[in-house]
């Protein structure tokens, strides 16, 4: 028999010290790249290298606070599900007990319910044992069905974690989608065991995308929204509910999510229901409403029509909106999205044109990469022109690429012609030669050892595919995650940049199926008609803070929206 | 023979003036790095000695490693922090200089 002992407690404060290093990670990238971003270049010889230096440290400190971030999540989930099962045990405990009294009798439910509740332990104690202690001492007298409460097929389950839809049960199956804390899934009656988590597989309706089936961990799963004894309407008889009143009496204040999400929930612990989980930028509105709980400030909060609860004071800050913004339609207002993706700028080679453009260059000498292509799968070596690292100048390609290649199916072995968009990833690892084999390299305007000829270390370079661009429609597209599609964001780095788009305002036009809901990148295709050639550019890299914003409906004032 | 004024043209090599303060601010970076990387190791090991059973295992497995990740981060800062220290550029400048000339 395997031994628990926790205390959800004590993981919900550690989960809040790995958040507030987690936070301050983040302060030290930012930190990093405000020290180096101002170096003079020094005609490339300083500036550049130090600016690298800024960003590879952001990106390393960053991607050490996201972890952080997420592993808080993750030990809050787990708080979560114990303090869930304790309730679901507690309830399937007094619902067996009242069956049976139903059925047979009220002696031999009072029998199963002693059964349930050992004689030599008082009723008051037996509800007062963590459910691991219970659980033990049950399963010490032969009683385990109760640990797994959700076995009927078409169960309905709530979620209460940002959680991952996965294709295949276990932490590496391809994600699917995101479920939202509060939101509901369908129990299909299958499960698996994998990484040592029960995964049940699920139905999802993914808003705008429709429905999907995959596999979610069942720890972040709920049969019922709040725990027994902490709905909603408790908040009342159970907190002193205190009140600002110049807040109030303003209408209330918005208020702009800080932390990753803001966990709005039924009441202002964590043993009550999320019911949503915004995540950061957008906005709420506080009613001036206010309970002080746990050595926190909790704020009743008004997301939208169908979202009112309580929210952690510290995970939200005053909102101000930015003055420059576009006019924004009546009842909307502009947010930032916190995306995980900036800009970068490639220009996409058609390789077929040119390659291979010099001389001594052999068309037959390949560049072998793997790729997948397509849903037949077809996941072999796939050859490009070594031509592909030169452009018509004899300058090595620096960005993305397009080509033709021909690959074997092996499922027909017949020859099929694809098209492939790819990326040199490390152009600065490569090292150009003139004819003579001599180093050469751009300097002060001009070839140190006269104009380069081909590259010395082909070898060293490496590729990345890209997805296939979308058809233009026009001037500029963008691509988006399935729930911007049809949306208007704002991009105001490109402010008056853009012919005819002085605000950088672009719909989204493509939801482009490769975007998971909860991590949003944003693709822009440029056609650049002059040089004839489309230009791939998305939010990655150059400009990685690049911000974006959408419009967000305006909260409902407050006595509007659902009743706490 | 005379002398003659000339132009020449010389390399000078410097270290900019700004590579110790940048190279100082991220030193300092990297010394709150490791100082956070030491509280992530208290609260983890706070957590090892205080909760049992499989969830523990599991989270552990997943968040030991964070704390050396972290310092690494900090030793290739204070790495990266020595090499701009040492960042030398060149410049060419056009100098006139006496030169003997014969006649």
């Amino acid at each position: 028999m395997g031994f628990i002992q926790v205390d959800p407690v004590e993981l919900r404060q550690a989960a809040g010290e790995i958040e507030q290093v987690a936070e301050e990670y983040r302060g030290l990238a930012e930190h990093a790249r405000r020290a180096t971003q101002d170096a003079q270049s020094y005609d490339g010889q300083f500036g550049p290298q130090v600016w690298a230096v800024g960003d590879e440290a952001h990106a390393r400190l960053s991607a050490q606070a996201d972890r952080l971030a997420e592993l808080s999540l993750e030990l809050v989930g787990i708080a979560e599900a114990f303090e869930s099962a304790d309730a679901e045990s507690l309830a399937a405990l007094h619902a067996i007990a009242l069956n049976s009294q139903m059925l047979v009798g009220a002696g031999l439910g009072n029998l199963i319910h002693s059964l349930f509740r050992p004689p030599h332990i008082s009723e008051e104690l037996w509800v007062m044992l963590p459910v691991e202690d219970r659980i033990a001492i049950l399963q010490g007298l032969g009683f385990t069905f109760f640990l797994t409460p959700f076995t009927d097929p078409g169960t309905v389950l709530y979620v209460t974690n940002p959680l991952r839809v996965r294709g295949e049960p276990g932490l590496n199956g391809e994600i699917l989608a995101y479920a939202t804390p509060g939101s509901q899934v369908t129990y299909t009656g299958v499960s698996r065991n994998a990484d040592g988590v029960e995964w049940y597989q699920v139905r999802y309706l993914v808003p705008l995308t429709g429905l999907v089936t995959g596999w979610v961990s069942s720890h972040y799963l709920s049969t019922g929204r709040s725990r027994v004894g902490f709905e909603p309407e408790t908040v009342s008889e159970r907190f002193n509910i205190l009140t600002d009143a110049a807040v109030r009496e303003s209408g209330g204040a918005l208020m702009g999510i800080s932390s990753d999400w803001l966990q709005i929930r039924d009441g202002p612990t964590g043993d009550f229901a999320v019911v949503d989980a915004p995540q950061w930028g957008r906005v709420v509105r506080w009613t001036g409403r206010y309970i002080e709980e746990g050595g926190h400030k909790w704020y009743e909060v008004i997301y939208d029509e169908d979202t009112r609860g309580w929210a952690r004071g510290d995970r939200v800050d005053e909102f101000a909106p930015r003055m420059d913004a576009p006019p924004a339609p009546e009842g909307k207002i502009w947010v930032q999205v916190q995306q995980e993706r900036s800009f970068s700028q490639y220009n996409l080679f058609d390789v077929d044109n040119y390659a291979p453009p010099n001389g001594d260059l052999a068309a037959s000498e390949q560049i072998r990469w793997k790729y997948d292509i397509g849903p037949e799968g077809i996941n072999g070596p796939i050859e490009v022109p070594r031509g592909a690292l030169f452009g018509p100048d004899g300058v090595a390609m620096q960005g993305s690429g397009v080509v033709t290649v021909e690959v074997t199916n092996p499922a027909t072995g017949e020859t099929e012609q694809h098209t492939v968009y790819f990326t040199l990833d490390n152009p600065g690892d490569l090292t150009w030669a003139n004819s003579e084999d001599k180093s050469t390299e751009w300097s002060d305007g001009g070839w140190t050892n006269g104009r380069p000829a081909r590259i010395a270390n082909p070898d060293d370079a490496l590729f990345r595919p890209l997805p296939k661009p979308p058809e233009l429609t026009s001037e500029v597209s963008l691509a988006g995650p399935p729930e911007y599609r049809g949306q208007t964001i704002w991009v105001p780095d490109l402010r008056n940049t853009l012919d005819n788009n002085p605000y950088a305002l672009f719909a989204v036009e493509d939801a482009g199926g490769a975007f998971p809901r909860g991590s949003p990148r944003f693709d822009l295709y440029f056609e650049d008609a002059e040089a004839g050639r489309q230009w791939y550019s998305d939010f990655y890299e150059e400009r990685r803070d690049a911000p974006i914003y959408v419009l967000q409906d305006i909260p409902p004032e407050i006595g509007e929206g659902p009743k706490p | 023979m005379s002398y003659q004024t000339i132009l020449v043209r010389k390399l000078y090599r410097f270290v900019p003036g700004e590579a110790h303060t940048i190279a100082a601010e991220l030193q300092a970076v990297a010394a709150n790095g490791s100082e956070l990387a030491g509280r992530l190791k208290v609260i983890i090991g706070n957590l090892e000695s205080s909760w049992e059973g499989q969830a523990k295992v599991r989270f552990l497995a997943e968040s030991n490693g964070m704390p050396a990740q972290g310092e690494s981060v900090s030793d290739w800062l204070r790495a990266e922090a020595g090499r701009v220290r040492s960042i030398t550029v060149e410049r060419w400048e056009t100098v006139s200089e006496e030169t003997w000339v014969p006649d």
